[in-house]
């Protein structure tokens, strides 16, 4: 059992996992890693299950100290991460990272993308509650204390029982160890106007025709309301025929809702399981890892495809993901605890 | 009554229900849940990894890489076809000791104004009726109940309140319900019960399940002191 130290917290870590999808018929959201590929890729890349919890960092990342040697992974949004008390090394992502012993990591402001993930060998190590060691902000439970990260913060890693690729080389006397090989990510956001592919709604159909073509051609603000629950989106209202109340019905992460106002919300990890607006769209879940990589200010166009695309997509984005893993000899539950030399002192 | 089965996006399906008999597709969906619920182990290709339970709908949630919206339709056909053979059981009836003090109820005087009835008649009416839990939702553990005597409907508050507290026993609408946790709310509150409606460490987390059957029973000031006492 190692500690990572919190120095200086972001401006919201939150530790994630793949949720507890088990317990919506409670009432309870499902949860987890908004972007679960990053979530995935970082775990896998230090040998862990993807199940594993990783830290979910958003926007501005903290300062951390490993006051024992780890190994870690980075995906997901660019934060630049550099190393602040050995001179100012930058970090790699996707890749599995030695860190020795007192080596202070600190995560910048995001250069592209929302959210990064930090996985550590062994997984962070909370309660699990309902399954699962994901924070829900909203009912305040899981992760540490149901909260955000604060300074100060100690948290637990899991031993390296259940990690460990042997492909990192150590270095003696450096801060950080990396291969030079690294795995293809998760194509970020590159400007300002992002697609999601979507499947139609049930009630779709409901809106003025002049409303449907207009979700089709027009591009939608993502407000500053928007967070780890969903996006409010900004446009010219669509416009809804049929205005009858609905009884609650289930929704998913990824569902495009139309409340009476005509501004869309796109349901994301934390939302509620059911809801009584009109779904209008359904973002496929290749998509959604990219769903979680736009920012406050960025641009939603969407973008029709159908059933069997959605699959596809989804089967070639996981077949990638596996297909980079094992050529990278990375396999999960392999022990490593000897092949990871302790570092001899504490590093320059 | 065949329901209709249609996809929720690319992952989930959407089992739906129409009849003009409330309580007729309440026990459809309590049957259906009960069956999809039970199929196979988590490894089993049959599985769902959620199966949510709605007024007239249940809609159920698939892994991608496991099954298409095809195959998932067919399990759930196969499902249907089952509950045709299931004699509908009685629901579990629950008891929720509520107590009616001004201290707890601050919406109640005025919810017996709106309808020109006495405090003590709406306690009495409340209580005298039968609910039936429709779904759990809005925040984990909070029941929506049908089965409000018409007279009590009530339309929700036209300001939220920021805080109601947990416990608070509410009407909005033509639906009562049960603040599991403390949050905002905009529903009427006559009356709090000391039970803990969501346990977040217990295996079953919640007290009540879709289907249940709820009974809400008045209890003094005192006795509301000496329960949260022993708890």
């Amino acid at each position: 059992m190692s500690i990572v130290r919190v120095i200086r917290a972001g401006l919201l870590t939150t530790i994630q996992d793949l949720g507890r999808p088990g317990f919506r018929q409670f009432g309870v959201p499902t949860g987890g890693a908004m972007d679960r590929f990053s979530h995935e890729l970082a775990n896998r890349l230090v040998g862990n299950l993807p199940t594993a919890a990783t830290l979910e960092m958003t926007l501005s990342g903290d300062e951390l100290e490993f006051p024992d040697s780890t190994l870690i992974a980075i995906t997901g949004g660019e934060f630049s991460p550099i190393t602040t008390n050995l001179g100012q090394l930058s970090i790699p992502q996707n890749r599995p990272v030695h860190v020795s012993a007192g080596t202070r990591i600190r995560f910048q402001t995001a250069q592209r993308g929302c959210r990064c993930y930090l996985a550590a060998a062994g997984g962070f190590s909370v309660p699990e509650i309902m399954g699962s060691r994901s924070t829900l902000l909203s009912a305040q439970l899981g992760g540490l204390q149901g909260r955000a990260l604060k300074s100060g913060d100690e948290l637990s890693v899991g031993d390296l029982k259940s990690a460990g690729p042997g492909l990192v080389a150590v270095k003696e006397h450096v801060a950080i160890s990396f291969p030079a090989w690294f795995v293809r990510p998760l194509a970020l956001p590159a400007g300002d106007m992002v697609t999601l592919r979507v499947l139609p709604g049930e009630h779709s159909s409901m809106m003025s025709a002049e409303s449907q073509l207009r979700f089709r051609d027009e591009s939608f603000l993502i407000t500053s309301q928007s967070d780890r629950m969903g996006y409010r989106l900004a446009a010219t209202p669509l416009i809804l025929e049929n205005t009858s109340d609905m009884l609650s019905e289930g929704t998913a992460m990824g569902t495009v809702q139309l409340p009476p106002d005509g501004r869309p919300i796109l349901l994301m990890a934390d939302s509620a399981p059911t809801g009584g607006y009109r779904r209008i769209a359904h973002v496929i879940s290749a998509d959604l890892p990219l769903a979680a990589q736009v920012r406050p200010g960025q641009f939603l166009r969407f973008l029709e495809t159908t059933m069997e695309e959605a699959r596809s997509l989804f089967q070639k984005q996981r077949a990638n993901l596996d297909h980079a893993i094992t050529m990278a000899g990375l396999m999960p539950g392999v022990h490593v605890s000897e092949r990871l030399p302790e570092p001899t002192g504490s590093a320059p | 009554m065949m329901p209709s089965i249609r996809p929720l996006g690319d992952s989930a399906v959407i089992i739906q229900w129409s009849s003009a008999d409330d309580a007729d597709i309440s026990r459809s969906v309590r049957q259906l849940t009960d069956v999809l619920n039970a199929f196979g182990p988590s490894d089993s290709t049959s599985r769902f990894t959620a199966v949510v339970p709605a007024y007239t709908s249940i809609t159920v949630h698939f892994c991608l890489s496991r099954m298409s919206f095809q195959q998932a339709a067919r399990i759930i056909e196969q499902g249907l076809s089952r509950t045709e053979d299931l004699l509908a059981g009685a629901p579990a009836l629950i008891e929720i000791p509520v107590c009616f003090d001004e201290v707890f109820a601050p919406d109640l005087a005025d919810v017996a104004g709106r309808h020109h009835l006495k405090r003590d008649e709406v306690i009495r009416r409340f209580s005298d009726a039968e609910y039936s839990v429709r779904m759990l939702g809005f925040s984990p553990g909070f029941p929506y109940l049908s089965g409000l005597p018409t007279e009590l409907a009530t339309p929700r508050r036209s300001s939220p309140r920021l805080k109601v507290p947990r416990g608070s026993v509410a009407i909005g609408g033509a639906q009562a319900g049960i603040y599991s946790q403390e949050t905002p709310g905009g529903w009427h509150i006559i009356g709090r019960t000391p039970l803990s409606l969501f346990r977040a460490e217990l295996a079953r987390p919640c007290l009540l399940m879709a289907g249940d059957q709820v009974r809400f029973v008045p209890m003094s000031a005192e006795e509301f002191q000496r329960w949260q006492d022993e708890q």
